[in-house]
């Protein structure tokens, strides 16, 4: 991880406590939640709304987290449970069949334009948007946020064997699919 | 040992103990089409890094306002005064930093919900200038060498950025903020912020430790060497022109 400063900061207050390790924790890890959930929302709306919800549900399970231990994969398991159950409720009400099944790609929502992007970035956040759901949870796990395979795996549920599978077939289309369009490195 | 996608992409990875990259080493050498599938690998990863940047953003103003205050509402009228900071720390020349916007972003926002009051202490306005009369004052007179003023802001380092604008860092202890300032449009644009807690009980000084994030600004825009005293001085009487 190259986000982090530091083992402990003190932020300074003039009335009450300082924010503990659990509140600075999860402040700092913001930026990293907002960029999962936009590698796996499939747009900024969404994202948004994963983001808040995650974090709602992080302070109300507090008791959950053992201090000492990775807070990353606790927080990043959340969002995912989040996401799998809000993506069940659409598939109800949606008749969609299954999040599984390939989406047609959809287009790059308005957000994503104001970010200053190269062309190639924007086909290679279509091509991820594109895949089915466990893939592109894996491809966003390990190739956006840098996780290690055993630290996926955890936050995936799943045994190692399958997060890899995962991968290599997520990573499979990527590379067939940004070669098609004629994107290099 | 077979060497499949998966063995190239673990490969890749980092994820292969040393006999096993040893092995894919060999047959690399021995087979050129599997370096270029390794190659390709590794570009996917690289390109879905790079799609999806850190950058900070307004929104997690406000979340910060509830984690740290466990569910409390911001008052009224942060809310807006967060927006505006997060808006300026979040200019596109910060967000290209990466991982110091996000200790940026961060201090700056708990020191917002957390500071004082709206009408005093450390401000920034819209475009990420410092609205904080006593502050600017410090930056435009104050010298590393006189140490901190009665409300505990003193001035530490002073330089020249790559782009020609003066720089200079700062800690404030009363607003608990340290961060460093670059001169532009005859005011002070704040670069980085940080938090900051002088020592309780000691005589403020400005030789208190500078927060990492504020160094890590330093180094990202000096172009040559801090200035000395004398140097320092010479800047101060010409305005900082």
């Amino acid at each position: 991880m190259d986000e982090t400063f530091g083992a402990r900061r003190f932020i300074p207050h003039d009335r009450g406590s300082p924010l503990d390790e659990f509140q600075t924790g999860l402040v700092e890890l913001l930026p990293r939640l907002r960029r999962l959930a936009r590698a796996i929302t499939r747009s900024d709306a969404d994202a948004q709304d994963l983001v808040q919800e995650t974090v709602e549900r992080c302070l109300a399970k507090r008791g959950g987290w053992q201090a000492g231990t990775r807070l990353d994969s606790w927080a990043f398991t959340i969002m995912k449970r989040i996401h799998i159950d809000q993506g069940r409720a659409r598939a109800r009400w949606s008749k969609v069949v299954s999040p599984e099944d390939e989406r047609t790609p959809q287009q790059a929502d308005a957000a994503m334009a104001d970010e200053d992007l190269r062309a190639d970035a924007l086909a290679v956040r279509g091509a991820i948007q594109a895949l089915p759901e466990d893939q592109r949870m894996a491809v966003a796990l390990v190739l956006i946020d840098g996780l290690s395979y055993a630290e996926a795996a955890v936050v995936m549920g799943v045994p190692a064997g399958t997060l890899t599978s995962r991968l290599v077939r997520g990573r499979q289309t990527l590379i067939q699919t940004l070669a098609d369009a004629g994107v290099t490195a | 040992m077979t060497i499949d996608d998966l063995t190239l992409m673990a490969f890749v990875d980092g994820e292969l103990s040393a006999a096993e990259r040893a092995a894919v080493e060999a047959a690399m050498a021995a087979d050129p089409s599997l370096r270029a599938r390794a190659d390709a690998f590794r570009m996917a990863r690289s390109a879905a890094r790079d799609a999806f940047p850190i950058a900070s953003d307004p929104r997690d103003a406000a979340l910060t306002a509830l984690i740290a205050g466990s569910g409390k509402a911001a008052a009224p009228g942060m809310a807006e005064r967060l927006r505006g900071w997060f808006g300026a720390l979040s200019a596109p020349r910060v967000a290209a930093w990466g991982a110091l916007a996000t200790a940026c972003f961060a201090a700056g926002i708990a020191v917002g919900v957390l500071g004082p009051s709206d009408d005093t202490g450390f401000a920034l306005d819209r475009q990420g200038a410092i609205a904080d009369a006593g502050l600017v004052k410090v930056l435009n007179q104050r010298a590393a060498a006189d140490g901190a003023d009665a409300q505990g802001r003193a001035v530490g380092l002073t330089f020249r950025a790559s782009d020609g604008r003066w720089c200079r860092s700062f800690q404030s202890a009363d607003d608990g903020v340290a961060g460093l300032a670059c001169r532009q449009d005859k005011g002070w644009r704040a670069e980085a912020v940080a938090p900051f807690a002088a020592p309780a009980g000691e005589i403020r000084t400005a030789s208190s430790e500078t927060p990492p994030a504020v160094l890590a600004a330093v180094d990202a825009l000096i172009d040559g060497d801090t200035l000395d005293a004398a140097a320092e001085q010479d800047a101060i009487r010409n305005r900082w022109r």
